[in-house]
């Protein structure tokens, strides 16, 4: 008969010791939604660092929900809102049918497969956007839909986006200081530009910059190897209780152009 | 998806990806966690702490295919930072709890080796924090010795070295446990646990 392994059998008792114990506890049913809160305070608290214009490193499929959360901060004052959160998950990639969109949004908003400029659709992601008041309640919370654009000779790190969300309650439509009202029907498409810069950390912004972060011409995001800068545009509006955003990092479009692509979407349905 | 897919949909700002990827590990995590910690409450803290530095820090992973080990290195250096704060705070008597429930043993041999379990576990926290570390990454995590290098920062001969060590002591304390105790459980028990 074949004597045991005296090693093997020691071995096997220690994997069944740690396991016996371990086995006593599991992970909460909260414990992902604690994550997820801390995760959104962390990226709440580095936008807070400098006039919520501070950043990490942004992953691209947010900087679109930047717009909507620096749009929107002139307007958390007249509000018990005082922070937005966003979180987005990839859904589509082939042109979405009105019936899928609707399915997973809960409304059907203007959206094209191509523009007339050449840009065609390249996916679509949809968006949870919080809103919360200064001891974190939830006052408000929406899904929305970010349709992604492209265009050939495309480079990496340019960016075209078309964002539709439902109205948040408690946010009031503020003039920012780069904003410019244009009339298209009755509605009003709002044109803004500012530059966005990345840089590596621990960069100090210059007075200059200070003052242009002030007046809201500049971003400043933290986190590239780098520093980076490009022009981000958009344009937005409201209508039929959805605001829409349409913008473009890194293309350049130029400003007469991205008007009228908006007004492709805007006057789909006019 | 697939785990590298995951990783990918992370770092491409997918968070049904993070949550797909928390479901995954979540097990392991929580219960190495409290391998390493000797208590519940640290250990849902050590983890909650380890998926949100996975999650602000996962842009910086270059290859996905080493997330494992990558993801294990942040939740022991975040439970090794707990357990010095732990040290300080906490009276030693209560960083090592009870188990809560007792599992029906219903034979003598489920009793003996659940005895066994808990008189190893014992030795085992009482091996210093890097080698009792290795040997819970060796034989829970069933990570290989050059995986456990990669977690720990170090070299592999440091690994096994420790390892080894670690069974030697644990070897020893059995054996004069077993000489202490003899007339009370039965030298057949120690004997079978070496």
């Amino acid at each position: 008969m074949e004597k045991p392994d005296m090693n093997q059998r020691f071995d096997k008792n220690i994997s069944r010791a740690l396991r016996s114990k371990a086995d006593e506890i599991a992970p909460s049913s909260d414990l992902l939604d604690r994550i997820n809160a801390d995760i959104l305070n962390s990226e709440r608290e580095n936008i807070s660092m400098n006039h919520n214009l501070k950043l990490r490193k942004m992953k691209p499929v947010l900087i679109a929900s930047l717009v909507l959360i620096l749009s929107a901060a002139t307007c958390f004052a007249a509000s018990q809102i005082t922070s937005l959160i966003g979180t987005s998950s990839k859904a589509f990639d082939e042109f979405p049918t009105e019936r899928q969109v609707e399915k997973e949004v809960n409304f059907v908003p203007d959206y094209v497969e191509e523009f007339s400029n050449g840009f065609t659709f390249k996916s679509a992601s949809i968006n949870n956007t919080q809103a919360l008041d200064n001891e974190d309640n939830k006052v408000d919370e929406n899904t929305g839909i970010a349709f992604s654009y492209t265009r050939e000779n495309s480079e990496k790190g340019q960016l075209l986006t078309l964002n539709a969300d439902p109205e948040m309650e408690g946010l009031e439509d503020a003039k920012g200081p780069n904003d410019e009202v244009i009339s298209f029907g009755e509605l009003d498409l709002t044109y803004s530009s500012v530059v966005f810069k990345v840089v590596p950390e621990g960069y100090v912004p210059t007075e200059e910059e200070n003052q242009q972060m002030a007046a809201g011409s500049l971003w400043i995001s933290y986190g590239s190897d780098q520093i980076e800068s490009s022009n981000l545009q958009y344009v937005k509006w409201v209508k039929d209780g959805i605001d829409y955003n349409l913008m473009d990092n890194g293309y350049e479009i130029p400003k007469d152009e991205i008007i009228a692509m908006a007004k492709e979407v805007a006057g789909k349905t006019e | 998806m697939n785990e590298t897919d995951l990783i990918i949909g992370i770092q491409n700002g997918d968070s049904g990806s993070f949550s797909e990827l928390y479901d995954l590990y979540k097990n392991k995590a929580i219960r190495t966690a409290y391998l390493i910690a000797g208590n519940r409450v640290s250990a849902e803290d050590i983890v909650q702490e380890a998926f949100v530095k996975c999650y602000l820090k996962i842009g910086e992973l270059q290859n996905p295919e080493r997330f494992r080990t990558w993801f294990y290195r942040l939740l022991v250096r975040t439970a090794w930072n707990y357990a010095k704060i732990e040290r300080k705070n906490i009276p030693v008597q209560d960083i090592f709890e009870a188990a809560d429930t007792v599992q029906g043993k219903s034979t003598e041999q489920q009793y003996l080796e659940s005895e066994i379990s808990g008189i190893l576990y014992e030795q085992i926290q009482k091996l210093d924090q890097k080698k009792r570390t290795v040997v819970m990454l060796f034989y829970y995590n069933e990570l290989s010795t050059k995986e456990i290098a990669q977690v720990l920062g170090c070299l592999e001969g440091t690994v096994k070295s420790r390892l080894h060590f670690a069974r030697k002591i644990l070897k020893s304390n059995l054996q004069s446990i077993e000489l202490k105790e003899d007339g009370y459980y039965g030298k057949t028990g120690y004997e079978s646990a070496l």
